[in-house]
């Protein structure tokens, strides 16, 4: 009884001990952050964009991205469009 | 281009939730998290005011400070955002937001809070961007497509501004000044053109 | 489903908020809600929205929905108890005239 007890601890350590193996890493493999700037588009090649993307705008350019936001956001100022 | 900030405008907001629908729709949020939520006082009263809260982008975000592994990382729009990936759901981000943006889907065993979610201004993470693991992860990147966030191009009455900070405020600045007080601040004047609450707008209109 | 009831009207009613009412129509129709008591609604109206539901003919339908996915507030839908008005083109109700007694449940 007492040895099927003592098997039975050594088991059970034995499985909680090697819970964490097969855990991954924590940490972005680069180790800082790594986020591809917008204006880089959603495109799966680099600097394209998709039939999602808003069109009026070349993909890639940071100035031409920019241009698109701040026309998209002055977009929502309807006194630019009442009389 | 300045940082990117969320406006809104608590005498437009219509507490009509269009933001949270369209925020909760177009990044397919997790079920226990409302990464916006519109916030309403006096409900039925007068003076009752509504407004749309999510998060503010901080320039000195709290959720940033305090998290132990170093989660967030801000973009050069200034938008913050974080990696799920090394997120370890402890919740101190949500303890110190006094927004309450930081949240934990509640699908957890045991009450465990798994990763946190949290607005990011469609502007999903650090996955490669527009593709799958990001809408997994992050939702939506709209930003990349060249549009603003769902939820303020959705609000119905353009309470809740987005974008260019700059732009965002000169817009909300122009809207002050010509909507004056009292009663034309809800366009009394220029439903009724009378002068008898406020002064009546003068723009070309009877 | 629910019914927004004014809190003057849910005193005079001894309804409190999130308790069960029952909504009679001149259809006919018993429907039976959950009471949100604000001040949203003036003291002679009553507000219930459509598309909402949650029981049929009585019965919570809480075991028909995925798990989890169940809407919290159930009740039964409004389609039986709006008058007898609707657009001729859509065949949409017509909205708010219907005239109603709430009584708790």
């Amino acid at each position: 009884m007492r040895r099927a007890a003592v098997a039975l601890f050594a088991l059970a350590s034995g499985a909680l001990l090697l819970a964490a193996c097969g855990e991954k890493p924590q940490t972005n493999a680069e180790g800082v952050k790594h986020d591809a700037v917008p204006w880089t588009g959603t495109g799966t090649q680099a600097n394209t964009g998709t039939v999602f993307t808003a069109p009026g705008w070349k993909v890639g350019e940071k100035t031409a991205w920019e241009q698109q936001i701040k026309l998209r956001s002055n977009g929502q100022n309807e006194y630019t469009k009442e009389n | 281009m300045a940082r990117m900030k969320f406006v809104c405008d608590s005498e437009r907001c219509i507490e009509c939730n269009g933001c949270v629908t369209a925020c909760k729709n177009e990044n397919e949020v997790p079920w226990g998290v409302n990464r916006r939520r519109v916030v309403t006082l006096n409900d039925g009263l007068p003076g009752e005011k509504s407004i749309s809260v999510a998060c503010m982008h901080c320039s000195d975000a709290p959720c940033m400070a305090v998290c132990p592994v170093q989660c967030f990382y801000r973009t050069d729009e200034g938008v913050v955002l974080h990696d799920k990936d090394v997120c370890i759901g402890c919740g101190y981000c949500s303890y110190a937001c006094p927004f309450g943006a930081p949240q934990f889907p509640s699908q957890g065993t045991f009450g465990a809070r798994g990763k946190m979610d949290k607005c990011t201004f469609c502007a999903g993470g650090p996955e490669a961007n527009g593709s799958e693991a990001e809408f997994e992860k992050y939702g939506r990147n709209r930003l990349a497509e060249g549009k603003l966030p769902a939820c303020a191009e959705m609000c119905s009455t353009k309470a809740l501004l987005a974008g260019d900070g700059d732009v965002v405020a000169d817009i909300f600045r122009t809207r002050v000044v010509h909507r004056g007080t009292g009663a034309e601040v809800w366009g009394w004047g220029t439903a009724y053109g009378s002068q008898q609450a406020g002064k009546p707008t003068t723009e070309g209109t009877k | 489903m629910f019914i927004e009831i004014n809190p003057k009207v849910a005193a005079e009613k001894n309804i409190r908020n999130g308790e069960r009412a029952w909504v009679h129509t001149p259809t006919g129709a018993k429907l039976n809600v959950q009471a949100l008591v604000t001040e949203r609604v003036g003291p002679d109206t009553v507000f219930m929205p459509f598309h909402f539901s949650g029981h049929w003919q009585g019965a919570d339908l809480l075991a028909y929905y995925p798990k989890g996915a169940a809407p919290i507030v159930r009740g039964e839908a409004i389609n039986t108890g709006t008058t007898y008005g609707y657009d001729s083109v859509t065949m949409m109700q017509e909205t708010k005239t219907t005239v109603c007694n709430i009584e708790k449940a």
